[in-house]
This record gives C-alpha cells, structure tokens and sequence, in this order.
C-alpha cells in the first residue's frame, strides 16, 4: 500500500487520499477492507481474499474479483502488486 | 454631530468621509477571517459601500491586510462615451473592466477572486455558513441553488451570518471561522429577500451585471460583531430550491458528502492532506443531508431542528 495513504472512514465506504497522486477516491466496504488488509504491510492474494470475503472456500469468480479490485486500486495508485504476491496466489 | 459611541460603525460616517477613507489611505474592511483594504475613485461607490457595509468598524488602514484592491476608472475615451471601472489588486487587473454603474458588483467578485485565489492558509469550501447556540451548518452547493436566498432567510432569521461564498475551515482543528461580507442576491432572490424580511437592509439594485441583476444583503450587526467567534460545523446540507415543492430532508452518506464538499472546494486540491484532514474533521462531527424546498420558513424550521433548536 502506498506510504502516506490517508483514508477516512465513513460506516460502510471511506475517502482516501492517495499522497503522491494528491487524488481523493471515494471506496465501497469491499475495497476498503481490501485496502485494511494491506495497511500493516504486503499480503497475499489468498490473504487479501480471506481478510475481505472470510475464511472459507470461495469460488473462482469472488476471487477473480478481489484480483480484480485489487487491478483497479492499483491504477489509481493506491496498492501495488509484486511478482511474490501474484505467485502466491 | 455625530453621536457619542466607543465604536464607529461605516455607517455613522458622513457618506464624504467614506469616500475620503477610499480615496486616500483606503478603507480597512475587517471580515473575521481576513482583512481587505478597499481603495476607489467613485464617489458613487462610497455610497454602495457605506449601505452594504454599514455595520463594520471603521478601522485605521494601517498594518497588515491579506487583500489590498481597489476599483478605478478606465482612463481614455472610454471616460466619455461610456465609463468603465477596472478591478485592481496588486497593481494588476486580473478582468475586462465593467461598466462604471456596476461597481460594488465587480468590488465584490474581484475580493472573491482574490480571496479564492491567495487564502490557503485555510480550507475554502463553496458554502454558506450560519451558526446558532454555538452550532453551525454548512450549506455547500452550486451556483443556482438558492443558497444565498436560504443564507440570507436564516440571517434574516436569528441564525448568525459566518459567510455566504466561502466557508471558510482552520487546517488545525476544523472549526468554521467566520468571513462576514455582505450576501449578494441575483434576479428573484432579491424580491423573495424583500419580502421575506421587510425592512432587510439590501443595498442598491445593480441591473444587466453579468449575472443578472444584483443587489447584496448588509450583514446583521450581531454577525459583524462576532466576526472573530469561529463555530463548531455540526451539519451539513446541500440545499436545493425547487419551486412549489414541500420540504424535504434526506441523509447523504458521509462519504459522498466528504467528496461533494472536496470537489466543491476552491483550494482542495492545493492543500492537498492537510484539507483531506480538515475536511475529515467537518464531515465526522456533522449530520448531513441533503434538503429540498420550496419554501423558505420551512426550510429554516429544518435547519433549526437539525441544530437541535
């Protein structure tokens, strides 16, 4: 996750700021505890996964769209994906 | 002879010793948050200027102020066949001058400019802002709105004034600080003002401006006297006017209400994580909502409610 990131939450959505871009996103509970999840330091998809959606068998499709998510926070600069991470998954 | 008083207001000058304050060292406009020193070539001006301001103190022009302007004749033929005055701060005119008649409007959008464009030592919210028993409601919205009406309504009210355009936010603890100006009312707002609150003082009607016709509400001398009070925000609501609609009151989620007072600002995105903080701190301790009326004494019957009042 990016250094600096501020974010405020707001019950089930929160506002980031992301400090190197100076842009403001407005996120659903989803990202946001996707975006929790990797706040105390890089995880793996699998973890990503369980810290957003629980700890159980997911299908395919739940998953691909956490990888999904997990694309589009990183377009806008707010995560990043390493190779270690994706091999993890 | 003028009266015996500790405080003289604009207003207890001779209209002759305005125009000497704006003809010479310039007029000291203290509005809370800032000072500007107003300097002009008009006598006609003198006149706007001691009806729309006419509860502030008259002030030495002396020390520091964040906005030094003036508004001057455009010298040359234009003189004569059809005079115009020009907007000036800093020895720069940063607008195509205006017709001469229209010069308290261009008096106060060139002061919003400069205040939009040189305060970001705070955070610039596009809102109104009252207060009332120490809680204050934004009112964020587009231009069209009605939020100038609904401001002025709730001044006309016993709510105080804290700003029309600006609201205006410390950096360091989130409190609205007052920037007390007079409101400007554009076309039908200045007749349902008028109505609204007979005897409202609003100053001279400025017709075919470029936003219409303009006329601006004094500010109220309880809002100008506490002009160095900042306020708690505890609400926040985007008014809309819908003509014949009954009220309605609606809860915004904070954090769409968190992006709408961002994108809505003057300098968010200069101030970068320290307005993010700032902006934070306003939505956390505020409701918000979003109203819709057609009426303004139960528009204001919501807002007070809303401030537990």
């Amino acid at each position: 996750m990016e250094e600096g990131l501020r974010v405020a939450r707001f019950d089930s959505e929160a506002v980031v700021f992301n400090p190197v871009s100076w842009q403001t996103h407005l996120l659903n509970d989803t990202a946001v505890r996707a975006l929790e999840a990797l706040m105390s330091g890089p995880q793996s998809l699998a973890d990503v996964v369980t810290a957003v959606l629980g700890d159980v068998t997911h299908p395919d499709h739940r998953v691909e769209m956490i990888q999904s998510l997990l694309a589009e926070l990183e377009a806008l600069g707010l995560v990043e994906t390493t190779l270690a991470t994706c091999a993890s998954s | 002879m003028r009266p015996l008083s500790l405080r003289v207001r604009v207003a207890d000058l001779e209209a002759h010793e305005v125009e000497a304050r704006l003809t010479g060292s310039g007029l000291a406009l203290d509005f809370g948050a800032l000072r500007a020193r107003v300097r002009a070539d008009q006598a006609s001006l003198a006149s706007a200027i001691r009806k729309v301001y006419r509860e502030y103190p008259d002030q030495p022009s002396r020390g520091f102020f964040e906005v030094n302007a003036s508004v001057e004749r455009v010298p040359g033929i234009r003189r004569v066949i059809r005079s115009q005055v020009k907007f000036v701060v800093d020895g720069e005119a940063p607008f195509a001058p205006f017709p001469a008649d229209t010069h308290l409007p261009l008096l106060e959008w060139g002061l919003n400019w400069c205040i939009a464009n040189n305060c970001n030592q705070f955070l610039l919210l596009h809102a109104g802002a009252v207060e009332r028993g120490g809680r204050a409601v934004l009112l964020p919205a587009q231009p069209g709105s009605g939020k100038s009406t609904l401001t002025a309504a709730l001044t006309c009210s016993g709510f105080r004034l804290l700003s029309d355009e600006f609201g205006v936010v410390n950096l360091d603890n989130g409190m609205l600080l007052p920037l007390v100006r007079p409101i400007a009312l554009k076309n039908e707002s200045i007749d349902v003002i008028r109505e609204f609150a007979r005897g409202a003082p609003i100053g001279p009607t400025f017709p075919k401006t470029r936003k219409g016709t303009v006329a601006h509400l004094a500010p109220d001398q309880f809002s100008v006297d506490h002009r160095g009070v900042p306020a708690q925000p505890r609400a926040i609501v985007f008014p809309k006017y819908v003509a014949g609609k009954p009220v309605s009151l609606e809860a915004v989620p904070p954090a769409r209400a968190f992006v709408k007072l961002a994108g809505n600002a003057f300098n968010y995105e200069t101030l970068g994580p320290a307005a993010f903080d700032a902006v934070r701190t306003v939505v956390h301790g505020s409701q918000c909502f979003r109203l819709r009326y057609g009426d303004l004494v139960d528009a204001i019957s919501v807002v007070a409610r809303l401030l537990g009042q």
